[in-house]
């Protein structure tokens, strides 16, 4: 008997959903969240690992790999009349990349994880995200008058690419003078003549 | 008085069956939500946060071996008429680092 084709769209939803959500709850039973099975099915999806183990064991190295794909993206720095312009440029003149970017961008694992989820798991997209954002928080520190594009990037990257903290990393110093002179050229404390 | 031609409504109105679960659950328990197609993710979950009280950051869909993001349509995921399926998961608040307050 022909099978109805609507009957076996659905069915198919309802399986490949079903197998879905069995992997989410044993996966939060673990600590795991939606979001990070779902990106590890992508990457395992066709062997029988399991997405929790393979996040333990093998995602570290792929977070690592997708902050090199990303750092071996050319990054040109321009200033334009209202902020700062980076433009890609994949590979190439990589000499010409040393002069100009010095170390090119300094990126965290912590970043690369936040673009991987984004992606889905796709690991193309998720070196374009990562760059994206990195893009989006120098232009904010850019406009917060944090001109220098080597010590952004470190702060950013010490930060594990919050603006928060590579904000407060980048203003320590400018405070630094106050903590010297909280201790530096006290005056001797003055003499009581009535004691 | 401002009337509101019943022509704004979408038309395309569908059942769209829900399995229900959480990491505690055994089964998924069932239901039906009424939805348009071309409702996006976050809608949904605004819906079924007004409808059942859970709060949006507590919801993932899941639609066949998908999770959908926000701004996706049911739609651009294969739901198309009645008696299609989703799942709903509800993470736990713990999970979701959600507070009672934000509640």
């Amino acid at each position: 008997p022909r099978v109805n084709p609507e009957l076996k769209r659905q069915k198919l939803m309802k399986e490949e959903g079903l197998s879905l959500i069995n992997h989410i709850r044993e996966a939060e039973k673990r600590g795991v969240s939606p979001e990070e099975v779902y990106a590890a099915l992508c990457m395992c999806g066709g062997s029988n690992v399991n997405p929790c183990d393979w996040l333990m064991s093998e995602l570290p190295h792929l977070l690592d790999e997708i902050c090199a794909m990303a750092a071996s993206v050319q990054l040109n720095y321009k200033e334009r009349d209202s902020g700062m312009q980076i433009t890609l440029d994949r590979d190439g003149q990589e000499s010409e990349q040393i002069s100009t970017t010095g170390e090119g961008v300094k990126l965290s694992r912590a970043e690369a994880k936040l673009a991987w989820l984004a992606a889905g798991g796709d690991t193309e997209r998720a070196v374009k995200q990562l760059l994206r954002d990195r893009q989006v928080k120098m232009r904010e520190l850019h406009s917060l008058g944090f001109r220098d594009v080597a010590q952004c990037e470190e702060a950013l990257r010490q930060s594990g690419g919050e603006v928060k903290g590579a904000l407060s990393l980048l203003q320590r110093p400018l405070l630094e003078p106050f903590h010297q002179r909280i201790w530096a050229n006290q005056p001797e404390p003055p003499i009581d003549p009535k004691h | 008085s401002v009337t509101i031609s019943t022509q704004a409504y979408p038309q395309d109105l569908i059942r769209l069956k829900v399995g229900v679960e959480d990491a505690q659950s055994e089964d998924c328990i069932p239901v039906t939500v009424v939805v348009s197609p071309h409702m996006t993710i976050a809608q949904l979950k605004d819906k079924i946060s007004q409808d059942f009280g859970f709060h949006p950051s507590l919801q993932r869909w899941v639609i066949s071996k998908r999770l959908p993001r926000d701004q996706d349509s049911l739609f651009s995921h294969g739901v198309r008429q009645n008696g299609d399926q989703a799942y709903l998961f509800i993470l736990s608040a713990h999970t979701a680092q959600l507070t009672k307050h934000q509640h």
